[in-house]
Order: C-alpha cells, then structure tokens, then sequence
C-alpha cells in the first residue's frame, strides 16, 4: 500500500516540527510538504497533490476557512482535516459546509491524529470527542412553535381583543412606538403578512 | 507569536522616536551647542571684571549655557549665582532668565519636577515684569518658558496640557517674529501629535517648521524635524518622500554632532524598506559608531536590534545573535520594556529558525512573563492618551457652553435693564423681578453644569470600553495562537516519547497525570480566550457568536436557552456587535449567577434601523425598587448608554426578569456582509 502523502498547515513553526517528528516514523504516512501561510499552502498542494491537508485556521495572510473553500473547490479529491485551538459550533459548520473533512482540536493524542488522517483518507468523515459532543447538543433554538416574551404574550391578547395600538399602550404603560415594535416582532415570529393571520395562527398553536 | 513575518513586520522601526528640544542660551545670542575653550576663557575674564551687577549676572547666564553641555553642574552654579545678584539688584529680567535657565538644565538632567517647579517660578517672575513694562523682550521670554513647560509636560504624559503650552509659546513667537525659536517650538508641538496618534497634525507642524528654516543656510535645529519626519514618511510607507526629507537633512548631520547618529539610523531605515541591505548594515554601523561616541546607550539599544534583525534577515545567525543580546542587556539596564519585549521577539524567532527550540523557548516565556506585566501599563497609557483626546475636545465644548451661558446672561440682563426702566416706578415689583431673574439665571447655570458633568462621565466610559475591547481582542488572539499552540506542541512532544515507550513503569502514572493536566489547561484557556473576545463574532458576525453563546450557557447552567434571531444579515458595524454580544454575555451570566431559572430567552430583532434585544428567565426575580441594579446591569446599563439605547427592567419578586434594550442604528452601521455572509438559517 502506497503511505498517504500529507501537507502539513499551521503558523506555529514549532507545532510543524512537532507533527513531521510525530509522523515521521509512520510507514502509513509521508509528510511531503509543509506551509506557514496560505499562500503557501496553495503553492505546497499544487506542487506535491498530496491526498490529505491538515489545516489551521489561524493564518497569517487569511482566514483557514477561505483555504479550506478554495482548497476543496480547485481539489475535488483532496480531504481536509482542520486542525485547530478553536471548539466553536459556528467553525465546525462554517468548515463542514466548506468542504471539510474532518475537524480534530489540536490537543489530540498523536494516536487520535493518525486515526484521524486515516479515516478522512479512506472518505469518511472524522470529529474529536469533544467536537462530536457539541454536535449532538441541542440547538438552543428548535421551538414547536414561535417562541414569545412576556410582553409579546401580553400584547398578543391586547391584539386579539381588538385594542389598538394607542389604547394597548396606554393600558401597558409604554409609548405606541414599543407596541409597534412588539406587534412587528410577533408577525415576524408567526410569518404573518397581517394582524388578521397573526390571530389565526396563534389561535391554532393554542397561545390566546 | 511565530506568525510567518513578513518582510515589513520584520523590519518595522522599533517604536518612534522622540527628540523633544528645549531652548538653552538661545535668548542671549550665544551658541547651545559646547563652547570653544577660548570663549569659556573670555567670560571667565568678563565674570571677574564685570563692573556692575546685571553685567555679572548676564556674564554667568552665558556661562551656564557655554557651559551646559559638558558640566551641568558648573553650568548651575554659575545659574544660581545669577540668581542671587539679580535678587540684590531688583533685576527682574535676569531673575526670570535665571529660573528659566535653571528649568532648562534640570530638563537636561530628566529631573522633571525641579524643571516643573523652575518653569513656575520663572513664568510667574515674567508676568509681573511684563504687567509692569511689556516689553518684547519679556514675551520672548514668556514664549521660551512656555516652551520648556510643555517639555515637562510632554514627559509627564500630559499631552493635551504640553500643546496647550506649545501653542501659547507659538502665538507670542509669531508676533514677534521670531522664527528661530517658533521652528523649536513647532518641532515639539509636532512630536507631541505624533504622540496622541495624529500623524496629519504632526507633519502639518513639522512642515511649518521646515518651512520656517529651510533657509538657505538651513537651521541646524531642523535636524530632529527632518529626522522625525523622515520617520513619519516610512512609518507611512512613503520611502520617496522620506529620501527627499533625508537628503536636505545630510548636510546638516554632517556640520554637527548632536544627531549625527539619528541621521544614521533613519537612513539605515530607509534603506531596509527599499530592500538596500548592504546600505542599511553600513548605515546602521555609523549610526552606532556615533551613538557610542555620544554615550547615547538608549539609541544604541534601539540600532542594535534593527542591526540584528537585518543580519538576522541575511542569515547571519551568529551576528545577530551577539546583537540582539547586547541590545537586550542594553534594554534591560535602562528599563524599556517595549524594547525589550521587541528584542525578545527578535530573538525568539531567530533561535526558532536556527531550530534551537530550548534558548527559543526561554526566550519566549520571558517575553510571555514580560508582556503580562506590561499589559496593564499598556492598557492604561492607551485609555490615558485617549483621555486626553477627549480632553482636549471637552475643553472646546467647555469654552462653548460657557460661551452660550455667558450669551444668555448678556441676554438675561438687558432684559432686565428694560424691566428696571418700565417698573421703575413699582420698586416693589422690580425687586421681585430682579430675584425671579437670579434665580432663573442660577438654575440655568445648574442645568448646564450638569449636562457637562453627564456628558464628560459618559465620554470616559466610551474610552474605557473602547480600550478594553481593543486589549482583549489582542490577548485572545495572543492566547489562541501563541500559547494555545505552545502548549498543544508540548503535549505532542511528551505524548510521543510515551508511546515510543521509553518511559519508566514507575514514571507512568505520573506522565499520564502531567498530559491529563495540560489537556485541562488547554480547555481552560479556550474558556477563558473565548470570555475575552469570540473569534466566531469577529469572522461570522453576531448572529453565529450568539449561536455559541446560548448553547455554551445551555451546557455550563443546564439550563434550556431559546434564541430568537432576525435580520443580522448584512452584520452590523463590529463596534455594535462586540458591544450586543457583551451585553447578551454579561445578562446571561447574570440569570446564571443569580436566578435559578428554568428557561431563558433570548431574542434579537432588527429591522433595518432598529433594533430590539430581549433575555429574560423564569427565575426569582427581584424587586427593582428596593433592590438596585446589580454590579453585571450597572455595566450592561453603561454599554446601554454607550450604544444610545433605551434599557427597560421589568422583574418581581418570583415572576422572572425580563430585560430588553430597544435601540436606533446609526444608519452607517449597516454593512454590506464583509465576507461571503454566513448563510446560517434564520433562527425561526
């Protein structure tokens, strides 16, 4: 079997030499190309076409996630593997969506790191421990149906009994400009066109 | 920290440099600079014959100034005798002279409080002579003392105040005509902008002041401003128009000593920024050759370290090495952390490209140890200068307030000279009137007092913000990259050798021990460089960042959050989103800490210009009126106020709270989506 050729992407010149020792004895796996920039990523990849990039986000010249775009678009067949400090959802989507396949936080063991280039080489996908946990949690916004704040709730009834914006204001305490604010909030929740189908679909997700 | 640099970073001048010049013996037609023996010999003959006590105490004036640059303390001396005798002889232009000459020499010896407290007497000295027989003589005076007040200034860090006295020295010199002290004096004042970050301000008045002696013959006090303005050129990347500013300041170096090696050392930066590195090692060498000469150690520092980098640069690792350690030692005996903080840089990535990783990381953790006790200091200089930027403005708007009131008074009273006209009659009624004015007039002034007051608190906490958000995007950053990086290098390393299995049975458990610690660093450190300043907020926008708030609190508090988003594409102005973002964190913790919740909402709606902000929780509660706003709503209720936005608190006693924020955008805060937008569905 023919080792997999990896190019290896990260400012920190001191973790390069880190991983290339780490690897360096591997018979699975060849380093054949290191880059501090993403400049010289792309120059590294259309040099040595490896199969595998571990790539940070944190570079110097620009944002690890346009590598990864422009990466995965010009190379269909290379797998990316991000390779980062940062265990944020947004990056980990952001990155999925462009193209990535894998997503390993750099405190990974050098056995997990081998498993990880391993499996994104044989086309799976790969995810730390901790990453797969963010992953599974639950979205903090999945509502059943529109979520409202007290005040919405209050002036959703006012609503539905017919007050106008003058008169809920007077009776809530607060200026017409306030209501109207709420009562914008409320049709932009239910995705009403007007307070008509906004009474309608409350009434049908049982909130008067 | 081991970012790829470029070649630009690299080079980059250490930090600005500052001549500031005070005036010495100008005003008595002698030369500064040191005085031939002969001279010296001449007014020691003039000071034993001089027949009457203001010839005697002109004589030792002159000799202090002959005298000041090689032995300041005979130059005092000489100084205080000419104190004494104009005492005696009621002599009030020397007295004044003298105090000046005395400011003068301390300012050369950095004492800067004996130069403040001399700068006072003299100033006060001055103006009764000058009530007394307003003579140019005096003004001139007056302009030179106002000159050297805002040296002490300057060194103080009052920079609004040292303009203030620049100026005043500047408008007394204009109208005399004087304009080879005005040429000092712009000089400073140019230095002074430079310093609070207004380059356009610094040039204007280093312009003038070449304009003022560009000759020919040029001013040998032109130097520093050609030099400094050389360096304003490269710090803008204009190396044409710093040739240009160099090449009129060559023969000027050349005729005298003084910043001979300044002149050097600019040029040496201009050639690194046109790529000449051969010129730039020679001129560097010159430059330390007349650094050394001068004694000038500080200077020295400074050229040893872009020495080193160059060599650095071309590959002489050993060479660069000895000079970057030679300008650490230098930098660590005068105490000047930023270059010593610059050197270490230097020096780390010198040994880390050699490959020697230990020196480079020694380097690294005592630049690490540095900057965090420097970070403080920095952070505290940023918001002072800011301060006083806003000082400076506020004093304007002071003079035009008081303007107005002074307009309303004028007003107030001729309205009230028509009423003692039309009442004269009706004494009574006047009487009334005139106490109903008053204390209308005095009720308006308290109106207006109070509007400045508010208006300045506010100004302060705009700064403060501003500062510390500035800080804590640099110390996120730093603590991702740099240390981050460091400590997950660390952990590849001992893991290898573990699985390499070269390790003692008995060591084992405690290897397993250190490599379970230094995961839990790295989580730590994520924790807290996220608290500081979220990469996701900066990269995707508020939207995204508030995405990962809400589902780290879920985690941390075990508390289901609901987050309600509308209408952040296209983002908003980053200022807005830091502070948004600030505020959500700040009230979430808050519920977190304090209200035992079952469930929190959270809900951002903008449309177009307005935007409304919502959290609130099923908690406790609390009772508004008796409880008080807590230490966390005090800040959410600053930065609130910093956005110009209206906060409502709505809570009771076991009804929840709810807080909202409802707020008018400046309509440039609207963005077109500076990267490709995140195409995070809308949250609904």
């Amino acid at each position: 079997m023919t080792p997999i050729r990896v190019v290896l992407v990260d400012d920190h010149r001191m973790l390069l030499a880190g991983l290339q020792m780490l690897l360096q004895p591997l018979d699975f796996i060849t380093v054949v190309g290191t880059a501090t920039t993403a400049a010289e990523a792309y120059a590294a990849v259309a040099a040595r076409q490896p199969d595998v990039v571990l790539l940070d986000i944190n570079l110097p010249d620009q944002s690890g996630v346009d590598v990864c775009r422009q990466l995965a678009h010009k190379y269909p067949r290379l797998k990316i593997l991000v390779l980062t400090t940062l265990q944020e959802k947004s990056y980990v989507t952001r990155l999925m969506q462009e193209g990535a396949a894998g997503y390993v936080l750099k405190n990974a063991s050098p056995e997990e790191l081998t498993e990880a280039i391993t499996r994104v080489h044989a086309g799976k996908k790969y995810f730390s421990d901790a990453i797969q946990e963010l992953l599974l949690q639950p979205e903090p916004t999945a509502p059943a149906r529109p979520v409202l704040t007290r005040r919405e709730r209050e002036v959703l009834g006012l609503i539905a009994s017919g007050l106008t914006s003058q008169e809920m204001a007077d009776k809530l305490f607060v200026s017409a400009l306030t209501v109207e604010t709420h009562r914008r909030n409320l049709l932009t929740k239910f995705g009403a066109p007007n307070t008509a189908v906004l009474i309608r679909l409350a009434a049908a997700y049982g909130l008067l | 920290m081991t970012r790829l640099f470029t070649l630009r970073e690299v080079l980059r001048p250490v930090r600005r440099n500052r001549w500031l010049a005070a005036l010495l013996g100008g005003l008595l037609g002698l030369p500064a600079a040191a005085a031939p023996a002969t001279t010296l010999d001449s007014l020691r003959h003039a000071w034993h014959t001089a027949s009457t006590d203001t010839d005697r105490v002109k004589t030792a004036l002159r000799l202090s100034a002959a005298l000041a640059a090689t032995d300041t303390a005979a130059a005092s001396q000489y100084v205080r005798r000419a104190l004494v005798l104009s005492r005696r002889a009621h002599y009030g232009y020397g007295l004044a002279y003298s105090w000046l000459q005395l400011g003068t020499l301390a300012l050369l010896r950095h004492d800067q409080a004996t130069a403040a407290s001399c700068g006072e007497r003299a100033q006060a000295v001055a103006a009764a002579e000058y009530r007394r027989a307003p003579t140019p003589r005096l003004r001139r005076l007056q302009a030179s003392i106002a000159n050297n007040q805002g040296n002490v200034a300057d060194f103080r860090g009052q920079y609004a105040a040292a303009a203030d006295y620049y100026l005043r020295a500047a408008n007394a010199l204009v109208a005399l005509g004087d304009t080879h002290t005005l040429l000092t004096v712009y000089g400073n004042l140019g230095t002074d902008f430079q310093v609070l970050s207004q380059p356009a301000q610094a040039a204007y008045y280093w312009r003038q002041a070449v304009a003022l002696g560009a000759g020919p013959p040029p001013a040998p006090e032109l130097l520093p401003v050609y030099l400094q303005l050389g360096n304003l050129h490269l710090a803008q990347a204009h190396p044409d128009s710093a040739w240009q500013v160099l090449r009129a300041a060559r023969p000027l170096a050349i005729a005298g000593q003084l910043y001979r090696s300044e002149y050097y050392g600019t040029l040496a930066q201009y050639y690194l920024h046109t790529g000449h590195w051969p010129d730039a090692r020679r001129a560097f060498q010159q430059a330390l050759t007349y650094a050394r000469q001068k004694g000038a150690s500080a200077y020295q520092a400074e050229l040893l370290l872009g020495l080193g980098q160059l060599e650095a640069r071309l590959g002489n690792a050993a060479q660069a090495r000895t000079q970057l350690q030679q300008s650490l030692a230098l930098g660590e005996h005068f105490a000047n952390p930023p270059h010593v903080l610059a050197t270490l840089d230097a020096l780390t990535r010198l040994e880390e490209a050699a490959g020697a990783w230990q020196p480079a990381l020694r380097y690294y953790q005592h630049a690490q140890r540095l900057r965090d006790t420097l970070t403080s200091t920095a952070v505290r200089r940023q918001v002072n200068q800011l301060a006083a930027r806003y000082q400076a403005r506020q004093q304007a708007q002071q003079l035009r307030a008081a303007h107005q009131t002074q307009v309303a008074q004028l007003l107030a009273l001729r309205r009230q000279r028509q009423l003692n006209a039309a009442y004269l009659a009706l004494l009574g009624l006047l009487l009334g009137g005139g106490a109903l004015g008053l204390a209308l007039l005095r009720h308006r002034h308290r109106l207006a007092r109070q509007a400045q007051e508010q208006e300045k608190a506010l100004l302060t906490t705009q700064a403060l913000l501003r500062g510390q958000d500035e800080e804590r995007r640099r110390l996120a950053r730093d603590l991702h990259d740099g240390l981050g990086g460091m400590l997950a290098t660390v952990k590849l390393y001992l893991s290898s050798s573990r699985s390499r299995g070269e390790l003692l049975p008995a060591a084992a458990p405690l290897f397993e021990q250190a490599i379970s610690h230094l995961d839990n660093s790295v989580a730590e450190l994520r924790r807290v460089a996220r608290n500081l300043m979220p990469e996701a907020l900066l990269t995707f926008g508020l939207g995204p960042a508030l995405h990962d708030l809400c589902q780290a609190v879920q985690q941390a508090g075990d508390v289901p959050v609901q987050l309600t988003t509308h209408g952040l594409t296209p983002r908003l102005a980053p200022a807005i989103e830091v502070e948004l973002y600030r505020i959500v964190q700040e009230l979430l913790n808050n519920v977190l800490r304090h209200a035992r919740a079952q469930q929190i909402l959270v809900q951002l709606m903008r449309y177009e210009g307005e935007l409304h902000l919502v959290v609130e929780d099923d908690g406790r509660g609390f009772d508004p009126l008796t409880a008080g706003l807590g230490v966390g709503l005090r800040s959410v209720q600053a930065r609130a106020q910093y956005l110009g936005g209206h906060l409502d608190v709505q809570s009771q006693p076991g009804q929840g709270t709810s807080v909202s924020l409802l707020l008018q955008l400046p309509t440039l805060a609207v963005f077109p989506a500076a990267e490709a937008a995140a195409p995070f569905a809308p949250s609904l």
